[in-house]
């Protein structure tokens, strides 16, 4: 109904256009998806026609670092109970403690979750490296021990990377929300029976929020297999590969062994498809029946002397996980030679001199600023565009059109990437933009449109309709009514889906790093380049720079409010 | 416009949601210059009549005629949306667009229509002035109180004189005090510029005061139209008639009797009442309004044949300048309102009046 649908009047326009979006979202989110896979069955030569066989799938199985990064992928996804069981507490205290600090505590976790990361593995090195973190250079002092004690470039760096920069906060702020709509009179009930703090979470809250609970976990395998930057930095130096930079490194293999890299993706995409199967049934019945926003506005509960401790122990956590690391980037940038903290002369600004006199990171900078400039305007268009339709119209094919726009969130950035070059390459007219900055804006308004899409279907669902009709009613056409009355009413949530998309196309390596050319490299793959050939000086100087805009775009979203984003995140489905 | 034509002429208009029928093979038309009210309870369909008729909702049957033209067809598949009817349309939740301010959400369907804007501020100060709102162009549209923001709406859909208005409970939103004043208004209003309303409430008051005809719907269809006062003296059945005003509903048989036809009810009262003319020999509800019920005799000028109905008093409740009394009539239970003198004690036994003509029966 509605004005969409006002517009075109008759079954067949709206047919029309209801096929021209299935049809354009579905052909840069399931095609790509569906070639990769018909292409994981060709062992034609490249360069030949399609012949059907299983050599991509042999020299897979066959090869033992493949198999190894199966095994370290799977291994690397047990930060996700970890951090579901961490984050679940903190979004508790947050929400129903009466702890000091909130305010605090929950901005630092999303500083923490808009944060890029490899800036803040550069930072661990510093802190961690076998030979000279600073970490195990005091604790060498101790006379009990002989050795380094942890190693940055490991299974265990990489985990506790990953755990305190991004599990821990993106569980508690998938959680806080749902905590916050649980009606508050089901605790109070529990506590009048005479049942304790922890009893009434154990048994009450607990138990209620199972399918909230179950459903972070599995959005926290899926997403966490997004992670490429880290496992490149930190794993690489200790030959350890998981799935994502194994791709990476076969496609950058001479001669690029595409077929195995195809074959690892169709492989991962299969796993995917499950996860996110289950994923489904468990968001699709999800028991929000009792949870209401409304009930009782609950009463804090009281911790008493245990409230300091807790809030201490958040604020320890937030200190040592992110701002220590941030700290020591930012001396690793001033460091005449990385690491060497104890050297004459250790420290120089000739690195940021260097750096910002490159030609090579001027030119990042501008394919960095084109870049993430178009992805955030076109993005946030397309985004208001889709999600307009999906909430306003019954135009044919919406259910379909929906799954379209969410499949990318079920599709990791390697993945991503590595389908949409398989798009690029084999569609004619696309294969221009091949290696430019268009393949880039392409990837990353693709990777935005699942969060997109959801956050601004919400907003526009919050306007009530009547708003709409009032103004259909009067004479207005459907542009019209959209342009005047949706959008300025949705403008808020534009501004911060534009920041939002913008600080994601500047900070994403993954989705990009199979698509950009030589002479199209944003100043994130630049830093990556920096990372991955040692040169931690000029990456510190880059990832300095990174983590500011990052911090800056931060604290203008905050001003728009987070929960808006916390819900689309929850609930992108 | 063809001269005779009625404004709005609805035939067979048909809305299902999710296979149930919400508006059954509705038909009425509405002649210029007048305002017809769909009354009803919630859920039997008007809203979503209005919603049809505007073209926010398309129909699954019928027909939709503006002037004459066909604006909606299920049998030619015609749709014309609501942006090309030419209809004003005010909500309930008053649908004030809250990031423009008073003139701009007035002066907007001229704004879409291209008038010039010296036009449109002359047009926007005269229909503001309309509404008692002269003046308050520029104040944000969301600082005003709920009564002056549906004045704004009102003024919204006024000023491009739309052929047809559209009201979907506009006055349900509003205190008890605005919603009267604003209900006058609205009639002088509508006298005033000859506006052709149709009018949905759930709210009999309304209804009948501002009406030139009623249509009561239940479950989908048009139960009754008529003038105000016709469907209130002469329902058509039981619903239309407990819709409005108050009454009591009372069980019993009807029966033959050397008197006449008369009632016998449970508790073995029995009265006479002229022939039914759609009840049989049976089971039966008697209606009696409230207002028919006298207490002692029958008024001096009372003419025709009059029922005397021995009640039991069950209850007696001080209500300061009056008492509240609590009757059983032939077993079923009423309130009626007497003089503080009646000094009536629980379990007495009290005599009413009621004119034959005014006791109705309907079929069980």
């Amino acid at each position: 109904m509605a004005a969409l649908n006002a517009m075109t009047g008759r079954s067949a326009g709206r047919f029309a256009l209801g096929t021209i979006l299935l049809v354009a979202v579905g052909f840069f989110t399931v095609v790509p998806i569906l070639l990769i896979a018909i292409a994981s069955f060709d062992s034609a030569a490249p360069g030949d026609p399609w012949r059907w066989g299983f050599d991509a799938w042999g020299s897979l199985f066959t090869s033992p670092r493949s198999m190894s990064a199966l095994g370290y992928t799977l291994l690397l996804t047990l930060r996700v109970p970890v951090g579901l069981l961490l984050g679940f507490l903190v979004a508790w205290c947050l929400v129903r403690a009466d702890i000091p600090a909130k305010g605090f505590i929950e901005f630092s976790l999303w500083v923490a979750y808009f944060l890029p990361a490899l800036p803040v593995a550069v930072g661990w090195i510093l802190l961690l490296d076998k030979n000279y973190g600073l970490v195990n250079l005091a604790l060498e002092k101790l006379p009990f021990v002989h050795g380094p004690l942890f190693s940055a470039q490991s299974i265990g760096g990489i985990i506790w990377v990953h755990l305190t920069l991004t599990t821990i906060p993106v569980m508690t702020i998938l959680l806080a929300p749902a905590l916050r709509q649980l009606d508050a009179s089901l605790e109070l009930s529990a506590n009048v029976c005479g049942s304790n703090t922890l009893q009434t979470l154990r048994r009450i809250v607990v138990p209620i929020l199972a399918p909230a609970l179950v459903t972070a976990l599995l959005a926290g395998f899926i997403r966490g297999l997004e992670a490429f930057e880290v496992e490149q930095v930190l794993g690489i130096p200790a030959n350890i590969y998981v799935y994502s930079t194994r791709i990476y490194d076969l496609i950058g293999h001479d001669p690029p062994q595409f077929q195995q890299a195809i074959a690892l993706s169709t492989l991962m995409l299969v796993i995917l498809f499950v996860l996110t199967v289950f994923y489904q049934r468990f968001t699709s019945r999800r028991l929000f029946a009792t949870l209401s926003g409304r009930g009782v506005s609950f009463t804090q509960v009281r911790l008493g002397r245990w409230r300091w401790l807790v809030s201490g122990a958040c604020i320890a956590y937030i200190g040592v996980g992110i701002f220590v690391p941030l700290v020591l980037l930012v001396l690793g940038s001033f460091m005449t030679l990385f690491g060497f903290f104890f050297i004459a002369n250790a420290f120089t600004a000739a690195h940021w001199l260097g750096v910002l006199n490159d030609e090579t990171f001027l030119s990042s900078l501008r394919n960095s600023l084109i870049v993430g400039l178009s992805v955030a305007a076109l993005g946030t268009a397309c985004y208001a565009l889709l999600g307009y339709v999906l909430v306003r119209t019954r135009l044919p094919g919406r259910t379909a059109l929906a799954a379209f726009v969410w499949l990318p969130w079920a599709v990791p950035g390697v993945l991503l990437g590595m389908s949409l070059l398989q798009l690029i390459l084999d569609v004619p007219f696309l294969s221009i933009i091949y290696g430019g900055l268009g393949a880039l804006i392409l990837g990353l308004i693709v990777a935005n449109m699942p969060l997109g899409t959801q956050m601004l279907r919400t907003s526009f669902a919050q306007i009530s309709v009547e708003l709409e009709y009032a103004s259909t009613t009067c004479g207005a056409r459907w542009w019209t009514t959209f342009r005047r009355v949706m959008l300025p009413l949705a403008t808020p949530m534009l501004v911060s889906i534009f920041l939002v998309t913008l600080m994601s196309a500047l900070r994403d390596m993954s989705t990009i790093v199979l698509l950009a050319g030589a002479h199209a490299r944003p100043l994130s793959l630049l830093l990556l380049e920096y990372a991955n050939a040692g040169r931690f000086e000029e990456a510190s100087v880059i990832g300095v720079i990174l983590s500011a805009i990052a911090l800056l775009i931060t604290a203008i979203v905050r001003q728009s409010g987070f929960r808006s984003l916390a819900f689309s995140e929850g609930s992108a489905s | 416009m063809t001269g005779g034509e009625p404004v709005l002429q609805v035939d067979g208009l048909t809305k299902c949601f999710h296979g149930a029928t919400v508006v059954d093979g509705l038909s009425f038309r509405l002649e210029r210059g007048e305002i017809l009210s769909l009354l009803g309870p919630s859920g039997c369909g008007k809203s979503t009549t209005l919603r049809m008729i505007a073209g926010i909702e398309e129909p699954d049957g019928g027909e939709i005629r503006l002037g004459g033209e066909v604006v909606a067809s299920t049998t030619t598949g015609t749709f014309v949306p609501a942006d090309r009817r030419d209809i004003g349309l005010v909500f309930q939740s008053y649908a004030i667009w809250p990031h423009m301010s008073v003139a701009q959400n007035v002066g907007y369907p001229l704004d879409v229509r291209h008038v010039p804007k010296a036009q449109i501020a002359e047009r926007v100060a005269a229909v503001l002035k309309l509404v008692n709102l002269g003046g308050f162009e520029n104040r944000a549209a969301t600082s005003l109180s709920g009564g002056q923001q549906q004045r704004v709406a009102l003024a919204r859909a006024l000023v491009y004189n739309p052929r047809l208005l559209l009201l979907d409970e506009p006055l349900s939103n509003l205190d008890a005090r605005l919603r009267d004043e604003l209900r006058l208004e609205l009639r002088r209003i509508q006298r005033e510029l000859g506006l052709t309303i149709l009018y949905v409430t759930h709210d009999q008051v309304e209804a009948l005061s501002l009406s030139d005809r009623i249509a009561v719907m239940h479950a989908g269809r048009i139960v009754q139209v008529g003038g105000p006062a016709e469907v209130y003296d002469a329902p058509s059945d039981l619903f239309v008639q407990n819709f409005f005003g108050r009454s009591v509903l009372i069980d019993g048989m009807l029966e033959s009797a050397a008197s006449g036809t008369v009632v016998r009810c449970g508790d073995g009262t029995t009265f006479t009442v002229n022939d039914p003319a759609g009840a049989r020999v049976g089971a039966v509800h008697a209606s009696i309004r409230v207002e028919d019920m006298h207490v002692g005799a029958p008024p001096a000028e009372a003419s025709g044949a009059w029922e005397a109905i021995t009640t039991v008093v069950r209850d007696v409740r001080f209500l300061g300048d009056k008492v509240e009394c609590e009757l059983l009539v032939g077993g079923a239970p009423v309130a009626v309102h007497l003089p503080r003198s009646a000094a009536l004690d629980p379990g007495a036994t009290l005599v009413l009046h009621v004119a034959r003509s005014s006791i109705r029966v309907w079929p069980r």
